[in-house]
């Protein structure tokens, strides 16, 4: 797939046409890692956004004893550090190269220089932004509520309603399939004490 | 063969390739080819003045006297035979403007002095001295290029004038160039060195000085045109403007399609970039005109001044044909097709011009309030989350737009449901946002009161409110609408990034909440209460978590666990029961 390709499945380059993606790529610069090489540390200023063109990258952190956890791999169309490079925040983990991998990288001042031409690629960006925030918001109040309601016995009540076309992606997936187990885990249990509350009054 | 022979030679062969070099060299040709170009120069050298050879020595044949030949009959001959090429290229469906014919003139002209300098006048020179070989070799050149350019030029005003007369340019141009090669004729053989020279510098400085009026007019047509498009009123009739009106936005792409034929598709970007510049700065320099805090004024002066860099760079980059185009057609001073251009590239693309500031001065909403009364609002402004990031002046812009709106107590202002569409900042009195239960009941969530903002989300979302707003008392709003407020920032990219970078945070608030409830959904499925089972921070009963947007903190992540933390204690207590309630029970 060609890296404009890419930034179509990438959250906050949706509904970007596809002339804008390719100048947008235009403006990026190509870099090749070798398998092991670090692309970011943990806490460096994000300034940069990368998007993954081939092979595969590790995000992991370190414990206080140094231990290495892996968070994720992340691999094409993935990118990396796309909100950084809007609110400047410090990176919350490092990343490197899992096998030799290419990806292209944006700086902040060549996004603002690519909006100031394009100013559309702006608006996109807000708007997939809006809607992330406002759909997580919305499931997140929801998992709340049900599990409140589970917790209160309703367990009717206790459903949250997941609408196909969700554009919060992945976050919001996992979030909906832990509520839907820790509730199948709750019912199970009490209905297992419940049963053996019933047979002992059989007795 | 002397020496001073030699020198005319090299001069007769150097100037035509130098002067060819320089029309390519300086690209003063928009649409023209380098080929097309050696082409005229070929025809002039090779095609005409054969041509011309073969004619001329016929009318000798039938009996006209040399001087009448080259007082009269050969220049009617050599300036029709040269234009003959002139006609075809213009014809082309690619010639788009007008200076290229011109410039195609040019290098036929110099084509066929070229030959008649190597075959007739240098061999003829033998015993000339240096200086009116020079001459000659000089004049020819000149008086040629200036009369098939005058050639070129006129067809070239036929091709593109729309004026109903156009059809005289053809014969007035021939007939102007074969003037000129008539008088030149009749003096060139009384004159020599300094007088001929002089004749040369006059033709060439004349010829110069009509072919540069005539690309004046020639661009002053092609602004009527681009005017016509614009549905302004020159010299159309009204069913015409009509006509052009009802185009709508299409009146700017066809110029943007004219433009890209003109200069070719390559330069086409840039030179929409150096259109949507100038609009701005037309724009802003209106803005300086309205009261504004000097804060203000200097961010619009500091803007315009960017802009300008920005046009000078482009510039630089563009070629001369360009450049001359466009400060002819579409950076004059002239206010209405200005006005025009603007409204008009405005309503193709509004994210590139400043739609906000246009929208302010039509309306005639800039002026509400005094510039002292901007800057405070922008300060106010300044405190609002979603603006945290958005410079002070951008803000005092942005003010402009705010409007003042008094409610009566008990005045619903807008119902659970409606589309979001402003802002709300409570000056005076009290505000109650109310929630429908399930049950239909209306329930009071919170008040709000004097410094308090209501909706700043809806500037950004536009969805329909999830709560009502009714004044409790009489209330004084200052109110942002959603709309005013899309339109001020979509032509600024600093504000865009602004927002972008408060909605980052926003994501990173929502993904600790989210990875907090993931953690304690997975702790409830796998049992593992927390031990003392009692929620670890106060419990808050009846006070539900509320999530809103605009209140997204790193505080949410806290407010989800406590809801965690306390569902966690009641379905642990619910298990105790029933373990208890079992036999065998704890």
């Amino acid at each position: 797939m060609a890296p404009a390709g890419h930034l179509e499945n990438s959250p906050l380059f949706r509904g970007v046409d596809r002339a804008t993606r390719e100048a947008f790529v235009d403006a990026m610069q190509r870099r090749t890692y070798a398998a092991g090489e670090v692309i970011f540390e943990k806490d460096d200023p994000g300034e940069w956004l990368y998007v993954i063109v081939s092979g595969r990258v590790q995000v992991y952190i370190r414990d206080d004893l140094g231990h290495e956890f892996t968070i994720r791999y992340l691999a094409a169309p993935n990118t990396l550090g796309e909100f950084a490079i809007l609110d400047r925040k410090p990176r919350s983990a490092s990343a490197r190269a899992a096998e030799p991998a290419e990806l292209l990288a944006l700086h902040r001042d060549d996004l603002l220089a690519f909006m100031q031409q394009r100013p559309l690629v702006g608006l996109s960006m807000m708007q997939n932004l809006v809607e992330r925030v406002r759909y997580t918001t919305h499931y997140l109040q929801q998992v709340v509520d049900a599990t409140q309601e589970l917790a209160a016995g309703n367990a009717a009540g206790a459903v949250v309603r997941a609408e196909p076309a969700d554009p919060a992606g992945a976050e919001i997936q996992q979030l909906i399939d832990a509520f839907v187990r820790m509730k199948r885990s709750v019912q199970e249990r009490e209905q297992a004490l419940k049963g053996a509350g019933d047979s002992a009054d059989a007795l | 063969m002397d020496p001073v022979t030699i020198v005319a030679y090299i001069i007769a062969i150097a100037l035509p390739f130098l002067a060819v070099y320089l029309i390519w060299a300086l690209d003063v040709f928009g649409t023209g080819k380098l080929s097309t170009i050696l082409l005229c120069l070929g025809w002039g050298a090779l095609g005409a003045y054969s041509l011309a050879y073969a004619i001329n020595n016929g009318v000798i044949a039938l009996g006209a006297s040399f001087e009448l030949l080259t007082n009269l009959a050969a220049p009617v001959i050599e300036e029709i035979l040269k234009a003959l090429v002139l006609v075809v290229l213009v014809r082309q469906p690619r010639f788009r403007y007008i200076v290229d014919g011109t410039v195609y003139g040019f290098a036929v002209g110099i084509g066929f002095a070229l030959s008649e300098n190597l075959f007739i006048y240098l061999p003829r020179s033998d015993s000339a001295v240096l200086g009116t070989a020079i001459s000659r070799t000089l004049s020819t050149t000149l008086m040629h290029a200036a009369a098939s350019g005058l050639v070129g030029l006129a067809l070239g005003r036929l091709r593109r004038s729309a004026d109903r007369q156009r059809t005289i340019w053809p014969a007035l141009g021939i007939g102007l160039a074969i003037a000129l090669h008539v008088v030149y004729n009749n003096m060139v053989g009384r004159l020599g060195g300094t007088g001929l020279l002089l004749v040369a510098i006059g033709i060439g400085l004349g010829g110069s000085a009509v072919i540069a009026w005539q690309i004046g007019q020639g661009l002053a047509d092609e602004k009527r045109r681009f005017a016509q498009t614009l549905g302004l009123n020159v010299g159309v009739s009204t069913g015409e403007r009509l006509a052009v009106q009802q185009l709508g936005g299409a009146a700017i792409e066809r110029i943007f399609g004219e433009l890209g034929d003109f200069f070719g598709a390559e330069r086409i970007d840039q030179i929409r970039r150096l259109l949507v510049v100038q609009a701005n700065i037309g724009i802003l320099q209106n803005n300086l005109n309205s009261p504004a805090s000097p804060r203000l004024r200097k961010a619009w002066e500091d803007e315009i001044a960017a802009y300008r860099r920005e046009i000078e760079t482009i510039r630089q980059s563009l070629d001369a044909s360009v450049n001359l185009f466009m400060n002819s057609v579409f950076l004059g001073e002239d206010a209405a097709f200005q006005e025009a251009f603007n409204a008009e590239i405005a309503r193709f693309d509004p994210t590139l011009v400043h739609t906000f500031d246009m929208f302010m001065r039509s309306a005639e909403l800039a002026g509400t309030f005094s510039p002292e009364q901007l800057a405070a609002l922008a300060e106010r402004l300044s405190r609002i989350e979603i603006f945290k990031h958005v410079s002070l002046a951008n803000l005092e812009n942005l003010s402009r737009a705010i409007d003042m709106q008094t409610f009566a107590p008990g005045f619903l202002v807008f119902r659970e449901g409606d589309q979001g569409d402003a802002m709300y900042l409570i000056e005076h009195g009290e505000v109650e946002i109310t929630v429908r239960d399930r049950s239909g009941q209306e329930k009071l969530l919170r008040t709000f009161g004097p410094g308090d903002v209501v909706g700043e989300f809806s500037l950004l979302d536009g969805q329909p409110r999830s709560a009502s707003l009714r004044a409790r008392t009489q209330c004084d709003v200052l109110r942002l609408q959603r709309q005013v407020f899309m339109r001020f920032i979509q032509s600024r990219p600093q504000v865009v990034l602004a927002m972008l970078q408060y909605l980052a945070e926003k994501v990173r608030y929502t993904t600790q909440a989210v990875e907090t409830s993931i953690h304690w959904l997975a702790q409830i499925e796998h049992g593992a209460y927390p031990v003392p089972a009692a929620p670890v921070l106060e419990p808050e009963e009846d006070s539900p978590v509320a999530l809103d947007p605009a209140e997204l903190s790193p505080a949410t992540a806290g407010q989800v666990e406590r809801a965690f933390s306390q569902a966690a204690a009641a379905l642990y207590e619910r298990e105790q029961a029933l373990r208890r309630a079992a036999p065998g029970g704890v």
